[in-house]
């Protein structure tokens, strides 16, 4: 809101301010009317306020007037708008079909009306706070919004059919071409100003093209109501427009102002000598609403704030604002509201206004005296053990939107998947929610890939949002998810060391460790469903038989549609279910004082067989001691049969009470053996 | 120090000299004529190998020539033995010691060209380990929840996905409400949002638990705003609330202040502003002196020397109401901040997007 210094001391007196410019910016600050910016122009001086949505009486020079005068102590003196005495007769009907949406309506003809340019004074007045000067009548309407904040609309009388005002809501089919322009349809929610037969301008918006002010305008009628809130907001809302007229009413207008303000404009277009008062003043109210006096206690002004004030200083501010003390008593008052003030609806609202002149800045600062709950909250405590594994296997934090659309998630599954759509997107881009965060991750690298950083391990924790299955929107669930992908070498950092490009392994071994950390095993099984990963490269992921996500190679297709050209590894882990997993607490295993013996086994096996059913078979072998099963040889070359591989295993036995003896181990391992040959037809060797 | 350090240096990696054994002028003029032959012969010794030669041929059990005067002394008559015995003696002695001395040169000589020969250039680059990072905004998002975890918060954390009810209705924002306007909202449907703010964890915690409460809320948040360098449709805010018999707003002054100093620097000054937000009252804006020009004036500050930092205020009696508690009984205090916003003041990072696109390049450096 832009306020010419001079035009708000025209309602201060005195007029001239006790205090300099800067003081007065830093006041106005202070008070809750932050000052954006100052422009100087010629004598004067326009500040830029930014007025939150709660103080619509701000929007007017009268109105920060009085905010100024309670805070530095003056009295405020507003214009002249008594009743005007008009010289002819005139005859206008109004009538208002639906009050709950129009509590009120002010009418007055002007007639023998001059439609020319403003003088001077009112068009410098306009052009300083930034409002373009039309013509004299226009003019004068934009200068009691400015002055008084109340939005008054000009009709050109003799364009009403019929004579006549009805505010009613607008009929199914019915248009309007409003001042800007457009042919507007309008529905039978939105309340319209009418003549006898059709809408004339859109309540408290904007007025129609059709009886716009005119040169050839000789009778005026002058409008001036309240419209309710959520009937403006509503309709602005739906049309997508936002005047200075809807912006006032949307927030709050005074339902007391309608006539005063109505009363300015006439007196001012006389002034103008621009038209003369005609007729009767009409005024509907029928909505008129009784606000209920709030009773205010000393006490609890100091339980809000930590501060004890003086009686006479409330009683003091709260009458410079406006309010009407109605009762006082040594520790509270009963205290009346005025009609501009809609935001003020509690006590705590009249002790905002007490501290808020008061100052913050006088209020002590202190520390409130711990009030210990009774629970601590749950909070995943596993995430930073993931992310400190993740950073130490060199993966850097990435942070994407959650915003995707089916057709880049479509690209990645392979298939549609039912995806969240959101009902106002702002761009295509953004029009539904991730399933995955799969489509961001590989979207970061393949930025980075263009960006020339060819070494790029990231990984994201992130919610996705996966839809219910009834089809219903708000089945939806919210599911945390750990995302990696990986490209490049596996040891980058180490300049003399071979130049390995990352595989699996690497990929693998970083999860195990990661879940090592938490106290849990996971399983990697082959898979086969997913097709976007290598068909040959990818494994299902389990904790306790239950899925929880996936990891393996990008598959060659996407890797060409995405023009990759290094390798990609990537995974998704549902982290949900580690979340619900206990917090692993170690506990101590004592050491035992005799040695473990630790045991080679070689031996020949189909290339088919997988390791880890292998490994799960020696495992389940009935033997207490076994402590460790390692592969440390894996050989597949030409020297053997067609088909095989040479694994070599490392079994390690140890008891914790004594020594084992040559003969127990041989025998532990003729074990493994046996069972090896018999389960998965491996053939020793030595 | 300079003298250890000296000593040091030429006990190990100077060349030891071979310096002839001294010997007493009594010595030399009773030495066996061996003697001086063996002196000779172990001038010229320069390896281990050579000195075990040496050794052997002079001690060996069979053939040293010590060994074989030994064997002559046998051929001796009574009177002369005792006199040659002992001579000999003096030799094997003076042999044993003088080989021994020249080992312990050769194995120094030895240690001195190994040490030599595996020099290394330090300057090299060393083999680096390669860890991740975290995101800059976690980064900044941890140091805040640190220090509010010392003043005795909690963090309560909460869904992306919001129904209308806990993201605006509950705090005091019923439909229609014009604060709605500024907060433009991401819909699913009329009653499910993306969350406009960290706000409706206040609710949902209050509604799982009684006061007092303490908590911080960190999260994502979304609006309705095109991206550009200060805008971004998902930014990340930190609620907090404090709610308790006896809470006022000169305790939400010195949470705040001691917070914000922590978090910038002990010479930050703060300052309260009035300000609305429709769940606090009395509501205010928290803005603290440009910790870039300390208040002067700079391009970061505008020129103004203030920056604002976060949203605050008393909780609304009817926010209270909604969750069961008693305002004539339990007062509060609430604030949010943009945490993209802190990390940019913090870190001097002038476009909000970069955030968002995971180049190594900028995630390395936090």
């Amino acid at each position: 809101m832009r306020i010419s210094l001079n035009w708000l001391k025209e309602y201060l007196n005195p007029p001239d301010l006790p205090v300099l410019e800067q003081e007065l910016i830093h006041r106005l600050t202070m008070i809750g009317l932050p000052v954006e910016s100052t422009e100087k122009q010629g004598d004067d001086v326009i500040l830029d306020l930014e007025i939150t949505t709660n103080r619509p009486d701000c929007l007017n020079h009268l109105g920060v007037a009085r905010e100024v005068a309670a805070q530095l102590e003056l009295s405020v003196q507003p214009p002249e708008s008594s009743h005007v005495v008009g010289l002819e007769m005139g005859k206008v009907e109004v009538s208002i079909e639906n009050p709950e949406e129009c509590p009120r309506y002010a009418a007055r003809l002007v007639k023998d009306v001059t439609v020319a340019e403003s003088p001077r004074w009112l068009r410098q007045r306009l052009e300083a706070v930034g409002q373009r000067p039309i013509n004299n009548l226009v003019d004068v309407t934009n200068y009691v919004l400015l002055e008084l904040g109340h939005p008054l609309h000009a009709f050109d009388y003799h364009k009403l059919q019929g004579g006549c005002i009805v505010v009613r809501l607008a009929r199914e089919g019915e248009t309007l071409q409003t001042l800007d322009g457009i042919k507007r349809a309008l529905d039978a929610s939105m309340l319209a100003i009418c003549d006898a037969s059709r809408p004339v301008a859109l309540a408290g918006i904007m007025g129609g093209t059709e009886s716009e002010i005119s040169t050839a305008t000789r009778t005026v009628l002058l409008e001036s109501a309240y419209f309710k809130p959520f009937s403006i907001r509503a309709t602005a809302k739906k049309l997508g427009m936002r005047t200075e007229a809807s912006y006032r009413f949307e927030r709050g207008a005074d339902p007391e102002i309608p006539v005063k303000a109505l009363n300015r404009a006439c007196r001012l277009i006389e002034q103008l000598n621009a038209g003369k008062t005609a007729g009767p003043l009409i005024d509907l109210y029928p909505g008129r609403v009784e606000r209920q006096p709030i009773r205010l206690r000393r006490q609890r002004i100091k339980q809000v704030i930590g501060v004890s004030f003086e009686p006479a200083f409330v009683e003091g501010l709260l009458t410079l604002l406006g309010f009407e003390i109605v009762s006082s008593q040594p520790e509270e008052w009963v205290v009346q509201p005025p009609t501009f003030r809609a935001d003020i609806e509690i006590e705590d609202d009249l002790v905002e206004e007490i501290v808020r002149h008061y100052g913050y800045e006088r209020i002590p600062s202190t520390y409130p005296s711990p009030g210990l709950p009774e629970k601590a909250l749950n909070y995943p405590r596993q995430e930073s053990v993931l992310i400190e594994g993740l950073t130490a296997s060199g993966f850097s934090e990435a942070v994407n939107y959650i915003f995707s659309t089916p057709v880049q998630e479509a690209e990645f599954w392979g298939e549609s998947r039912p995806m969240i759509p959101i009902a106002n997107p702002l761009t295509e881009e953004d029009s539904h929610l991730r399933t995955t965060l799969m489509a961001g991750l590989l979207t970061s690298l393949r930025r980075n890939f263009n960006y020339g950083n060819h070494e790029v391990r990231l990984f994201e924790i992130g919610k996705v949002f996966i839809p219910g299955t009834s089809g219903r929107l708000e089945d939806f669930r919210e599911s945390n998810r750990l995302g990696l992908v990986a490209s490049g070498v596996s040891y980058a950092a180490y300049w003399s060391a071979a130049r390995d490009e990352l595989n699996f392994l690497n990929i693998k071994g970083m999860l195990e460790s990661f879940f090592s950390e938490l106290g849990i095993e996971a399983d990697f099984r082959p898979a086969t469903g997913f097709g976007f990963l290598h068909p040959g490269v990818s494994a299902e992921l389990s904790i306790n038989e239950q899925p929880v996500g996936w990891a393996g190679e990008l598959h060659p297709r996407l890797k060409d549609s995405f023009k990759f050209v290094q390798r990609v590894f990537l995974a998704e882990l549902n982290l949900d279910p580690v979340y619900a997993l206990p917090f692993p607490e170690p506990f101590y295993e004592p050491l035992s004082r005799f040695p473990a013996v630790e045991r080679d086994i070689s031996f020949l096996i189909d290339k088919t067989k997988e390791y880890g059913k292998l490994k799960r078979a020696i495992k389940s072998v009935n033997c207490p001691d076994l402590k460790d099963i390692q592969l440390i040889d894996l050989y597949q070359g030409s020297r053997l049969p067609e088909g095989k591989v040479s694994l070599t295993i490392r079994l390690a036995f140890q008891n914790p009470e004594r020594t084992l003896t040559q003969q127990e181990v041989n025998q532990y391992c003729e074990s493994v053996l046996a069972l090896l040959r018999s389960r998965f037809a491996a053939e020793g060797r030595s | 120090m300079k003298k250890g350090r000296a000593f040091f240096i030429s006990s190990l990696f100077l060349p030891v000299r071979l310096s002839p054994l001294k010997m007493t002028t009594a010595m030399l003029e009773n030495a066996h004529p061996l003697w001086e032959q063996f002196r000779q012969e172990l001038q010229s010794v320069s390896s281990l190998g050579q000195w075990t030669q040496l050794r052997d041929r002079y001690l060996s059990r069979q053939r040293g020539l010590i060994t074989l005067e030994v064997k002559k002394l046998g051929r001796l008559s009574a009177e002369e033995r005792p006199s040659a015995g002992q001579r000999l003696n003096v030799l094997k002695v003076q042999v044993e010691k003088a080989l021994e001395n020249h080992y312990q040169l050769l194995k120094e000589q030895e240690r001195f060209r190994q040490l030599q020969s595996e020099r290394i250039d330090v300057t090299l680059p060393g083999y680096y380990p390669r860890r991740g990072r975290i995101h800059p905004l976690r980064r900044i998002q941890r140091e805040m929840e640190e220090i509010f975890m010392r003043m005795g918060f909690q963090v309560a954390l909460g869904p992306e996905l919001e129904w209308d009810y806990y993201n605006f209705e509950a705090l005091n924002m019923p439909p229609g409400h014009p604060a709605r306007d500024t907060q433009d909202t991401l819909y699913i449907t009329e009653n499910l949002l993306l969350r406009t703010h960290t706000s409706p964890v206040q609710i949902r915690t209050m509604q799982q638990q009684p006061p007092p409460v303490r908590i911080v809320v960190p999260g994502k948040v979304f609006r309705r705003d095109a991206v550009d360098a200060t805008h971004s449709p998902m930014f990340h805010q930190m609620e907090g609330l404090v709610v308790d018999a006896g809470i006022t707003f000169a305790d939400l002054k010195g949470t705040l202040e001691a917070f914000l100093k922590e978090l910038f620097s002990p010479q930050t000054r703060v300052r309260f502003q009035p300000s609305y937000f429709p769940f606090v009252e009395p509501g205010a804006e928290v803005v603290i002196s440009c910790i870039f020009c300390s208040g002067t004036g700079c391009r970061v500050c505008k020129q103004n020397g203030w920056i604002e930092v976060m949203g605050a205020g008393m909780v609304h009696p009817k926010v209270l109401q909604k969750v069961g508690y008693d305002p004539e009984t339990y007062t509060g205090f609430a604030w949010g901040m943009g945490i993209d916003r802190i990390a940019m003041l913090k870190y001097q990072i002038d476009d909000l997007r970069i955030f968002f696109e995971n180049d190594v390049r900028f995630l390395s450096q936090f």
